[in-house]
C-alpha cells in the first residue's frame, strides 16, 4: 500500500456551539459537502473506447503538417495585398476628394468591424464544439478511472451547458436534488444522461429521422443527378448544424465545415461508410425498392447513408458517451426512414 | 440431491406452471431476502417498502425516475399461514422521535406483499392493461439457512462435518460438554430418550455459545436449534451428530434412532422450508454484515465467508423456466455502508465480491445475473472531513449508539460525532490473512431522526446509499 495505514479516529461534535466546531463538517445533512480527499492521480486507463479513439482521430490534425503552412502563408500574403490594395485604394480617392476618400475609409471600418465580428463567432463556434468534445473525453475518463470527484465536474459542466435553456431548467432541478446521494460515477452518469440528454437524444432523431426522409424523397423525384446531389448535400448540412444546435454546439460556417470534416473521418475510421455502401445497396438498392423504381431505391439508399451520417454527427457531438442508453444501430435506419413517427421508432 | 425425490421435483414444476400462468395476467414477484442474524434485513424490507409508498428519493429506481409509479400499497400476503412482517411496528421503532432505535431482529419466516400500480410501457402490456404488480417479500432468518446443505447430506457425512469443525482448536473449549457426553454414550445400545434429550441440550448449547462468540458461525446445523422459532421442544429437535460407527447396527440403537430423527428433521423441516419458500423465489438479496465482521477480526471475516459458501451452495439460481422456478437475479449486498466514508465503498465492495465468489461463480455459471454493492438500507450518516495532525480525514457523522466505543471514546448515545473508522485495504485480500489487526473500527450509530412529515404527502422517506440501485437490479425488468 502506497500510503500508510490510517488509525481510527472520533471527533466529537458539540452541538451546542455551532460556532467553534473542531471539524469544518457540523453542517447539517443536506448541506453536508461530500469532500474527497485527495490520494494519488488516478493512473490513466488501460483501455480506450473505441469511440474515443474514433474521436481521437477525428481530432488527427493536430500533426505538423506542410499543406496548413502554405495555407497559413498564402493567407498572410492574401490578407497583406488586400490591407495594401485598399490603402492605395483610399488614398487615391482622398487625392481626388476629401468626402470618397472619409466614404471609403469608413466603409473600410464597417468591413473590418464585421469581419472581426464574424471571426469571433466562428471561433466560438469552433470552441464551442471542442468544449463538448473535451467534455466526452473527461467523461469517459472519470469513468474509467472511477472517479468521483471528476465525474462530478464534468456533470456539472453539461449543467452549465444548458442552464440557459428554460426546457431543461426541470431536469437539471432533478439532478441537483440527488446531488447528495451517494452514487458511482457510472450511476451518476447514467443519471444525467437519462435525465439531461435522453429528451435531446430523442429529438436528435426525430431531426435524423426527417432528413433522410426528405432526402429520399428529394433523391426520387429530383430529375437531374447533379441537382439531387446539390440538395443531398444542403440538407446534410442542415442536418449537421440542427444537431449541433441542439446539443450546444451551435457552430458557424467554419464550424459547421470542421464538423463535416470530422464526420466523414468518423465514418471513414469506423468504416461504417463503407458498410451502409455495400450493405445496404445491395439489399435495398438492388432489392425490393429497386425492382420497384431505380430512382426510388436511389433515394432509399441517399436516405440511409444520410441517417449514417446523422448517427455519426451523434456520436461525435453527444457530450456524454453512450452508457445508459444505446445508440441508434444499423437496423434502425431502415425504421427511420419509414417509421410513421420517427421518434416513437427510435424508442422503441 | 440426495434427500429430495423425484416426486418433489414434479410437485415444484407443477406449481411453477401454475405460477406462471397466474404471471401472464397478474405478475407477482416473490423477492426473498436472506442473510444472517443482524445483518440487516429488517430494515432492508422496512426501509425498501416505505420507499416505496413514500415516494421516497430513488433516482436509479427506473419506474420512479420516469414518474411512471402510480401508486404504491400493502395488500395481505397471499400465503395466509405465514407471518406478516411486522412493518407498521419496525417503523414505529424507527422513528418514535427521541426514543428511535433500530428494530428487532427477524425470529421467524415472515412474509409482505407490496403492491405497485404503474405505467406500463411496451406496447402489448399497454394494449393488455398489465399495469400492476404485486412484490411479494419473504424475509427468512438467516440460520435457517444454513439447513439448505442438510438437503445434500446424509447423518453420517452431516456428523463428520459437525464433529470436524467442533474439534478445530479455537471451538473445541465450546464443545467441550457436548463433546465429553457424547464420548460416553454406546451408540449400540439401544436408545434412551433422556440420553438423547441431554445430548440434543448440549449440543444445542454448543451452537448457541458458537452463536454468541463472534466469529464462529459456520456449520452451526440444524438451524432450528438456534431459532426454533414454532418447533421449541418439539421431538424433531431431540438429536445431535454422533461420530460414525462401524459395521452394521440394530435399528434400535442410539445411532441408528438419532439417524431417523436427523432424516425426520430434514423431511419435515427442512424439505418444506426449501420448495415452499426458498425455491419458488424470482429474485434473491443476500445481506452480509462485513463491517462487523472486521470488527471482530480476519478469523470472523473468515467464518462469514465459509458460513456464505455453505448457504450459497444451496442457492436455486438460473434463467427460469416454465417448470422450475429460480431466483434470475442474486444480488450481494454488504450491509451498513454508511459506517465507512462513500470512498471506501468501492472496496468493501472488492471484500463482498472476494467473500462470494464461488458461489456467484456457480450462479453465474446456471445463468443468474448477479450483482456486488455495498448498501445502507437506511443511511444513519452523513459525510464530511476532518483535520488530524494537518492530515485531512474523510469521517462520516452520526449519533453512535450508547455504549459504543472508539480510541478510548466511549459515546453515550446523545453527542453527534465525526468518526474515522479506518482505511479498507486495497486488496480485499487482507481482509482475511489478519493484517488489519486493530486498524479499523466501527461504530454503530442511531437511526436518523426522520422529520415528521406529512402523513398524507407522497414525500420524504429514509435516505439511503443504493437501495435504489438495488431494487432497479431486483425489480426493474418487471416493470416493462
Amino acid at each position: 500500500m502506497s500510503r500508510q495505514k490510517r488509525q481510527p479516529a472520533a471527533f466529537v461534535l458539540d452541538e451546542t456551539a455551532p460556532d467553534a466546531p473542531k471539524t469544518r463538517t457540523a453542517r447539517q445533512p443536506t448541506a453536508a459537502p461530500v469532500e474527497v480527499v485527495e490520494e494519488a492521480a488516478p493512473a490513466l486507463p488501460q483501455t480506450v473506447e473505441k469511440d474515443t479513439a474514433a474521436r481521437a482521430g477525428a481530432h488527427m490534425r493536430r500533426a505538423f503538417r506542410w499543406g496548413r503552412v502554405l495555407a497559413s502563408a498564402a493567407f498572410g500574403l492574401f490578407t497583406l495585398w488586400a490591407g495594401a490594395a485598399i490603402t492605395t485604394m483610399v488614398e487615391n480617392l482622398f487625392a481626388r476628394s476629401a468626402i470618397l476618400g472619409w466614404t471609403a475609409l469608413a466603409l473600410a471600418g464597417i468591413a473590418a468591424i464585421a469581419l472581426l465580428i464574424i471571426t469571433g463567432r466562428e471561433l466560438i463556434g469552433l470552441a464551442r464544439l471542442r468544449r463538448i468534445a473535451r467534455l466526452h473525453d473527461e467523461a469517459a475518463l472519470a469513468l474509467e478511472s472511477d472517479d468521483q470527484e471528476a465525474m462530478g465536474k464534468v456533470l456539472k459542466k453539461l449543467e452549465n451547458l444548458y442552464s440557459g435553456r428554460a426546457s431543461m431548467r426541470w431536469a437539471i432541478q432533478r439532478m441537483a436534488a440527488h446531488e447528495e446521494a451517494i452514487m458511482t460515477p457510472a450511476q451518476r452518469l447514467q443519471l444525467a444522461e437519462k435525465e439531461l440528454l435522453a429528451p435531446l437524444d430523442e429529438q436528435a432523431s426525430r431531426i435524423i429521422a426527417r432528413t433522410a426522409r426528405q432526402v429520399a424523397v428529394m433523391t426520387a423525384i429530383l430529375p437531374m443527378a447533379a441537382l439531387d446531389m446539390a440538395a443531398v448535400s444542403i440538407q446534410n448540412l442542415k442536418m449537421l448544424r440542427a444537431l449541433a444546435s441542439l446539443y450546444g454546439g451551435r457552430p458557424g460556417l467554419l464550424g459547421g465545415l470542421k464538423l463535416g470534416g470530422m464526420v466523414m473521418t468518423h465514418l471513414a475510421l469506423t468504416g461504417s461508410l463503407a458498410l451502409t455502401d455495400s450493405v445496404i445497396q445491395n439489399v435495398l438498392g438492388k432489392g425490393l425498392a429497386g425492382r420497384l423504381s431505380a430512382r426510388f431505391g436511389e433515394g432509399a439508399v441517399n436516405g440511409i447513408l444520410t441517417a449514417r451520417i446523422g448517427i455519426a454527427t451523434l456520436q461525435l457531438l453527444r457530450p456524454l458517451p453512450w452508457r445508459a442508453t444505446s445508440p441508434p444501430s444499423l437496423s434502425d435506419y431502415a425504421r427511420m426512414l419509414f417509421a410513421k413517427d420517427p421518434g416513437k421508432a427510435q424508442n422503441d | 440431491m440426495k434427500n429430495i425425490s423425484i416426486l418433489d421435483e414434479a410437485k415444484n414444476a407443477a406449481a411453477s406452471l401454475a405460477g406462471a400462468a397466474a404471471n401472464l395476467f397478474n405478475p407477482t414477484l416473490r423477492l426473498g431476502v436472506t442473510g444472517f442474524s443482524r445483518a440487516g434485513k429488517t430494515v432492508f424490507i422496512t426501509s425498501l417498502v416505505h420507499n416505496l409508498l413514500h415516494g421516497g428519493a430513488l433516482p436509479l429506481f427506473e419506474p420512479a425516475r420516469a414518474g411512471r409509479i402510480r401508486r404504491a400499497y400493502l395488500e395481505p400476503q397471499p400465503d395466509a399461514h405465514l407471518p406478516r412482517f411486522a412493518y407498521e411496528d419496525h417503523i414505529a421503532a424507527l422513528t418514535a422521535g427521541e426514543a428511535r432505535h433500530w428494530p428487532k431482529s427477524t425470529a421467524q419466516l415472515s412474509q409482505l406483499r407490496i403492491t405497485v400500480d404503474y405505467q406500463p410501457q411496451g406496447f402489448l402490456a399497454r394494449r393488455t392493461g398489465r399495469n400492476r404488480l404485486h412484490i411479494d417479500i419473504v424475509d427468512y432468518p438467516g440460520e435457517w439457512l444454513l439447513d439448505l446443505p442438510l438437503l445434500d447430506m446424509d447423518y453420517a457425512t452431516w456428523s463428520d462435518k459437525i464433529l470436524k469443525a467442533a474439534r478445530q482448536p479455537s471451538r473445541k473449549e465450546l464443545a467441550r460438554p457436548w463433546l465429553d457426553f457424547i464420548a460416553t454414550l454406546d451408540i449400540r445400545a439401544p436408545l434412551q430418550e433422556q440420553t438423547a434429550r441431554r445430548a440434543a441440550a448440549l449440543y444445542r448449547a454448543y451452537l448457541e455459545a458458537c452463536r454468541a462468540n463472534p466469529g464462529h458461525f459456520s456449520a452451526l446445523q440444524p438451524g432450528r436449534f438456534l431459532m426454533p422459532g414454532d418447533l421449541e421442544g418439539s421431538p424433531l429437535l431431540t438429536f445431535c451428530p454422533l461420530p460414525a460407527p462401524e459395521g452394521s447396527l440394530p435399528a434400535a440403537s442410539l445411532w441408528r434412532q438419532m439417524e431417523r430423527r436427523y432424516l425426520a428433521y430434514v423431511r419435515h423441516v427442512a424439505r418444506p422450508f426449501f420448495f415452499d419458500h426458498f425455491a419458488r423465489l424470482d429474485s434473491q438479496v443476500v445481506l452480509a454484515d462485513i463491517l462487523t465482521a472486521l470488527n471482530g477480526g480476519a478469523g470472523a471475516v473468515r467464518d462469514l465467508k465459509g458460513a456464505l459458501a455453505s448457504v450459497l451452495a444451496c442457492l436455486r439460481t438460473g434463467a427460469s423456466s416454465l417448470l422450475a422456478r429460480r431466483a434470475a437475479r442474486v444480488l450481494f449486498c454488504a450491509t451498513k455502508a454508511d459506517l465507512i466514508h462513500h470512498e471506501s465503498h468501492e472496496r468493501l465492495r472488492a471484500i463482498l465480491a472476494l467473500l462470494i465468489e464461488q458461489a456467484a461463480r456457480k450462479a453465474e455459471y446456471a445463468g443468474a445475473a448477479i450483482e456486488t454493492t455495498p448498501l445502507a438500507a437506511i443511511r444513519a450518516t452523513r459525510e464530511g472531513t476532518a483535520k488530524r495532525n494537518g492530515e485531512e480525514l474523510p469521517v462520516i457523522i452520526g449519533i453512535p449508539e450508547k455504549g459504543e466505543e472508539i480510541s478510548g471514546e466511549i459515546f453515550d448515545g446523545k453527542t453527534q460525532a465525526a468518526i474515522f473508522p479506518g482505511d479498507l485495504p486495497d486488496d480485499p485480500r487482507a481482509a482475511l490473512d489478519g493484517s488489519l489487526h486493530g486498524a479499523l473500527r466501527f461504530v454503530r450509530f442511531r437511526p436518523p431522526l426522520l422529520a415528521p412529515s406529512d402523513p398524507l404527502a407522497r414525500t420524504g422517506s429514509f435516505p439511503h446509499i443504493h437501495l435504489d440501485s438495488a431494487l432497479q437490479f431486483l425489480t426493474g425488468e418487471w416493470f416493462s
